[in-house]
């Protein structure tokens, strides 16, 4: 085993999908499953016993829900990545769990191949989004009001998420804009991390009261 | 002549004060940048900043001009190449036209852009000065208060008015035919200054101010600095060494800026509303300020070191133009330490300064000194009891003592050195030992709040004494500070305040009128009054014992932590806390909040004061702010109105235009201008003849009436600022919406006529029903849309779950069961890929019928993206032509759905049976038609043979019949496939 394993856990309430999905991965060289957890709960409780690289994480969970729970295991493990997991790419609460951290999302049904190849683009440093997920980014900051604290884009970022909307894919978004495809992912990953800019907010908030740590 | 003013002064005051040119300046500014390729366009060189008289900021740069309008950045490009050169100033003719220097003396140009030309053209056209040539060697540009621009060539200086172009040479009064430089005093005068002096143009005379000798460089730049004194600038070349010259009393002296290098490479020179004078540099931003030369670098917030221009807009906010962009200074009042500064990454926790004028930072990774502009970081390696550093005080001996967690440390300093000398020993457990607040009595001594009870550290002839004091309810401890008789004050969070005097603690509760719970600060004021902040009641104001005055949430505070209240010298109180920075007016009880907005690094912060500034500490860095430097932002914003498209026609927002009654459907287009905050400006809008009410604030810069009656309206919309400041004047369009043909005369006339007949009630029936039916399909479209929403969740949640399950099981067995046998396996793989099929198509339905992806733009997106990525991973070389649609054109789904099926169905044959290696497409929409054409090099087909082997084509076929559309498919065995779909929109109501 090299060590470059790359750490997954997986938070899935289906216990035949769980185990289908860590089944599938734990055969997959590269990949180490470090945790398998039926709920939120038991997933905060013990993730931080053994850390994973990367979260899978469903969205619909009883009792707290995915997004919730991505919330506080960004606080208890804050160098984490999380990919959301979805039935349907149709579904609100995917961009709800981008805005609030996630670096991305996957379908169940993924095959092995590209649930593997999602988790190392994320693991390498890259944030796939669609051009739905980037229609509602654009919609998501125009709408913004202005005295919000969340960085607005760039204007590069702005063209490029334009482009996305609009259908292209990242090589030709690359292309058209003279810039190679790491640089759109670096853009990408950058509008990523403004989005979670919002939900950071509230990490923020725990950092005051510096001259009071203590209580 | 009001330029008398003692030069010798002023002379020796630049020379002594260019001797030291490094300002001790250290941390920076509040500071935003603008980067060419980010926001530019790709480009360099910003060498000129203008605003013009609507509020719009202009770039000049190499390519051309950039004009920002708050959100994005429009290009206007030279007309022809060989302009090469940058723009080195923008003036503005009072009609609106935009005049623009390009490249130095000696060979510069002028271009020109007019108000008419924008939005037409992108281009600047050069500007012609005579039958042959156009302008070249140009050098001074200026457009005067009346109404005429002035431009300087080698062949006279030239003078553009409405009724013509006029030329004016040495022998109509010039000193030279060459014009370096133009600027025009208050008094309407302009000066000319050439190389053999100035002249001065007034009421039609010229007067000149010849120099000595001739001048060894090309005058560049006049400024006119607060005492009077004109700056003559000059310098060979746009790197060649720049000389400073000054005028008064008739004569012309040179200022000797010596082997001064920084002095050397200088570009441009600038005075700011308060007269004081600018120079940009190579090596930075030079302000001459009190005498003496301020320099801001990258270090101080700066983009970039090199600066070539320099601009103060309308809300007086400093703009910096660099090689790779702009930056725009903030606020200068307030200086930020942070990571930039070489803090460890975290918050703060106290910032202070020292007698010795060092600077001192407490974060959570160690103690920094700044000390002569460079930092120190002293950790738990050099001596520190931790490094988590929670707050500082320096003693009547010198020394600097810190709080952590886990004690007290000493820390001696001599010059650039320093070091721990001690960590004192309190005798107490770890776990009481936790430190909060450091403060220092007038005898000396040290206190230290903690989380039980208080210690005192006498200091006695550099020997102290520590001693630990509880007492009934002296359990936690947080803010703690001596007042003006000596005594020295506790705030406690569970048991109210508490006085220390002459080894006795007394407390202070409810019977005082201070409330006992939630005490976490005390700050003592300049007339002797104990201000008490509070976790979540605002702040209590003591003397002598008592409450004197309160102010509480109810009055504006937040109900959260106030990290400290302090007054400055002219009664003002400010108030750290967790949402912002407030200052408070204490005889009106008026409250400004301060935020990142005006400034500010974070809006969490506590507050100390020292003379008159403020000294906070942030969870993302620490702020000194003076505190006059934060102010509410009064300059009204300027508004213009950008468009008025009634459905797709465009009218000029400038003139009143009527507009027929089938395009009753408008939508107006305005841009507010502040750039204090660019991205906090906000409209109000009205229609007269419609709206009864201004709107209420909206960020969006657009506003939309449908279903308008005819009749006459007036559009008005004003702007505000960050701080609510309102434009002087909104925006105004008068527009008349012509009446439909059943409600012109005639058709109205014929109506009497028939109502007449069949009597009023009739109409007023036909009139009701109208209104009903209405009602009625706009309840309909809301419940289908719930539904929609509803059975597309119920679909998610069970079906799509089973799905995937069958999908992952069946991939289990193909893959990881060795036993089973391979056709067992093979089959297990169709299940999965069978399940993964209806997943999608699934999806396929939920997206069709989910209402938020109604539009044309997503349908054409979707489009587009199938499309590029099923080519893109098969390895076509591709072509894909994309219209450009009108927003907010809403789609019936039904047509949605199966104009994409359509779609799908001919790339998925194109990639699938073709066996093509090049593919193009091409969507277009004209006249509220929908067509594509998908065309391949492949190997074509004869139509009968495909449809036998059913590639979808009769499926396609009955999609497209049923929304009306034309499907073509023209094929010949080895000249490719070219699928031709034409249909008209349909669009939902």
């Amino acid at each position: 085993m090299s060590e470059a394993q790359i750490k997954v856990a997986i938070v899935e309430d289906d216990d035949v999908l769980r185990e289908a999905i860590t089944f599938l991965l734990g055969s997959t060289e590269g990949i180490q499953v470090v945790g398998s957890y039926g709920t939120g709960e038991q997933a905060l409780a013990d993730v931080a016993e053994n850390p994973p690289n990367i979260v899978l994480m469903d969205i619909l969970l009883p009792g707290i829900s995915g997004i919730e729970c991505l919330k506080r295991m960004r606080q208890i493990l804050p160098d984490v990545n999380v990919v959301m997991l979805t039935v349907l790419e149709e579904n609100e609460k995917v961009f709800q769990s981008l805005m609030a951290g996630a670096h991305g999302y996957i379908l169940k049904k993924a095959p092995r191949e590209k649930l593997t190849e999602a988790i190392r683009e994320v693991w390498n440093g890259g944030a796939p989004m669609t051009p739905q997920i980037a229609r509602q980014v654009l919609e998501f900051f125009s709408v913004l009001p202005r005295a919000s604290e969340v960085e607005l884009l760039t204007r590069r970022e702005n063209e490029i998420l334009d482009l996305l909307a609009k259908g292209h894919t990242h090589k030709e978004i690359a292309d058209s804009l003279f810039i190679s495809p790491a640089t759109v992912r670096t853009h990408l990953k950058n509008i990523y991390e403004k989005l979670h800019v919002h939900s950071r907010s509230e990490a923020v908030a725990k950092l005051l009261r510096p001259r009071f740590k203590g209580s | 002549m009001q330029l008398r003013l003692s030069l010798l002064l002023s002379g020796a005051l630049v020379l002594a004060s260019l001797a030291h040119p490094q300002s001790k300046f250290i941390g920076h500014l509040p500071t935003k940048h603008y980067l060419s390729k980010a926001d530019f366009s790709p480009t360099r060189e910003f060498s000129a900043i203008f605003q013009d008289s609507k509020g719009f900021m202009w770039f000049g740069h190499s390519n051309g001009i950039a004009r920002f309008d708050g959100s994005r950045f429009e290009d206007f490009s030279f007309s022809d190449m060989h302009a090469a050169g940058t723009v080195s100033q923008i003036v503005e003719g009072t009609d609106g036209t935009l005049w623009l220097r390009v490249g130095l003396p000696e060979n510069g140009t002028v271009f020109r852009l007019s108000r008419s030309e924008r939005g037409k053209t992108a281009e600047l056209t050069r500007v012609a000065i005579d039958s042959q040539s156009v302008a070249d060697s140009v050098g001074g540009l200026w457009a005067d208060r009346s109404g005429r621009v002035w431009i300087g060539t080698k062949r006279g200086l030239l003078c553009f008015t409405t009724q013509g172009k006029r030329v004016f040479q040495r022998q109509d009064g010039l000193l030279d035919d060459f014009v370096t430089a133009i600027w025009e005093d208050p008094d309407s005068t302009l000066w000319f200054a050439s190389r053999k002096g100035l002249t001065a143009y007034s009421r039609g005379l010229f007067i000149r101010h010849p120099h000595q000798q001739t001048l060894p460089v090309d005058i560049t730049g006049i400024v006119r600095d607060q005492a009077n004194t004109l700056w003559l600038f000059g310098g060979r070349g746009l790197y060649g060494q720049a000389r400073v010259f000054t005028f008064a009393r008739d004569k012309i002296d040179e200022i000797s800026v010596g082997d001064k290098a920084y002095l050397n490479k200088t570009f441009q020179i600038a005075v700011d509303r308060t007269g004081s004078v600018w120079l940009t540099t190579i090596d930075g931003l030079y302000n001459f300020c009190r005498g003496s030369f301020v320099r801001y670098g990258a270090e101080n917030g700066l983009l970039e070191n090199v600066c070539f221009s320099v601009f103060q807009d309308r809300e007086s906010t400093i703009w910096v133009g660099h090689m790779s962009g702009v930056t725009k200074i903030l606020n200068r009042g307030i200086t930020i330490f942070d990571v930039q500064e070489g803090l460890p990454e975290g918050p703060v926790s106290q910032v202070y300064m020292d007698s010795h004028d060092n600077i001192w930072l407490a974060t959570t990774g160690g103690l920094v000194r700044i000390h002569n502009g460079k930092s120190i970081l002293l950790t738990s390696r050099d001596g520190l009891s931790e490094d988590d550093v929670v707050d500082i005080a320096e003693d009547n001996l010198g020394k600097i003592w810190v709080t952590t967690a886990k004690g007290l440390t000493r820390i001696a300093q001599h010059g650039a050195n320093v070091r721990v000398e001690e960590r004192v020993q309190t005798g107490l457990t770890a776990e009481e030992n936790v430190c909060f607040e450091l403060s220092v009595d007038p005898t000396g001594s040290l206190w230290i709040t903690k989380k039980a009870g208080v210690t005192r550290i006498e200091i006695k002839g550099g020997s102290y004494a520590v001693k630990n004091f509880t007492a009934p309810g002296l359990e936690t401890v947080f803010g703690s500070s001596p007042d003006s008789t000596g005594n020295q004050w506790f705030a406690t969070p569970g048991s109210g305040a508490f006085m220390y005097r002459q080894g006795k603690f007394t407390r202070f509760g409810l019977k005082e009128g201070l409330p006992t719970e939630s005490l976490v600060s005390v700050c003592v004021d300049f007339q002797g009054l104990l201000w008490f902040g509070t976790a979540d009641r605002g702040i209590f104001a003591m003397r002598d014992g008592k409450v004197v005055q309160q102010v509480t949430p109810d009055e504006g505070l937040p109900r959260s932590w106030i990290l400290g209240a302090v007054r400055d010298r002219t009664g003002r109180l400010w108030i750290g806390g967790e949402t912002g920075l407030r200052a408070i007016d204490l005889s009106t009880k008026h409250i400004d909040v301060y935020t990142t907005k005006h400034g500010l690094v974070d809006n969490q912060m506590a507050a100390n004061i020292s003379g008159d500034s403020l000294y906070c500490p942030t969870p993302s860095g620490a702020m000194i702010i003076h505190v006059n430097a934060l102010k509410k932002n009064t300059v009204p914003p300027l508004i213009n109105l950008t468009s008025v498209l009634a459905e797709s026609i465009a009218y000029s927002p400038g003139d009143r235009f009527s507009v027929p009654y089938a395009n009753h459907d408008l939508t107006f287009s305005y841009v507010g201008l502040s750039f204090l905050d660019e991205r906090d400006v906000r409209y109000e809008y009205l229609l007269e003849g419609y709206d009864t009410h201004w709107s209420p604030p909206t960020d969006i810069r657009f506003a939309k009436y449908t279903n308008l009656d005819a009749g006459t309206y007036r559009f008005k919309v004003r702007a505000l600022n960050r701080d609510n400041v309102a434009s002087v004047q909104p925006a105004v369009v008068e527009f008349t919406i012509e009446p439909p043909f059943w409600a012109t005369w005639w058709f109205r006339a014929m109506n009497v006529a028939v109502l007449l007949a069949m009597g009023g009630g009739g109409y007023r029936y036909i009139v009701h029903r109208k209104l009903r039916r209405q009602q009625t399909i706009i309840e309909r479209q809301k419940m289908m849309a719930e539904e929609r929403l509803r059975i597309s969740q119920d679909v998610h949640d069970s079906v799509g779950s089973s799905l995937t399950k069958i999908a992952l099981l069946g991939e289990i067995i193909e893959r990881a069961t060795e036993s089973a046998p391979p056709e067992a396996k093979e089959r297990a793989g169709i299940i999965s890929s069978t399940a993964r099929g209806t997943l999608d198509e699934i999806n396929e339905i939920i997206w069709s019928i989910n209402p938020k992806h109604d539009s044309l733009e997503g349908l054409l997106s979707r489009m587009r993206s199938f499309a590029a990525d099923l080519f893109e991973t098969k390895g076509l070389k591709y072509t894909l032509g994309m219209p450009e649609p009108t927003k907010g054109v809403i789609l019936s789904p039904d047509f949605r759905r199966n104009v994409f099926m359509v779609f799908k169905e001919s790339i998925h044959n194109l990639v699938k049976y073709a066996h093509a290696t090049q593919a193009e497409v091409k969507v277009e929409l004209v006249d509220q038609q929908l067509s594509f054409s998908v065309k391949d090099n492949g190997v074509g087909f004869d139509d009968d043979s495909m449809v036998r082997k059913g590639h979808g084509l009769e499926n396609m076929r009955a999609r497209a019949e049923k929304i009306g559309g034309q499907l073509n498919i023209n094929s010949e065995k080895g000249r490719g496939t070219e699928v031709q779909f034409l249909v008209k929109l349909q669009t939902y109501q």
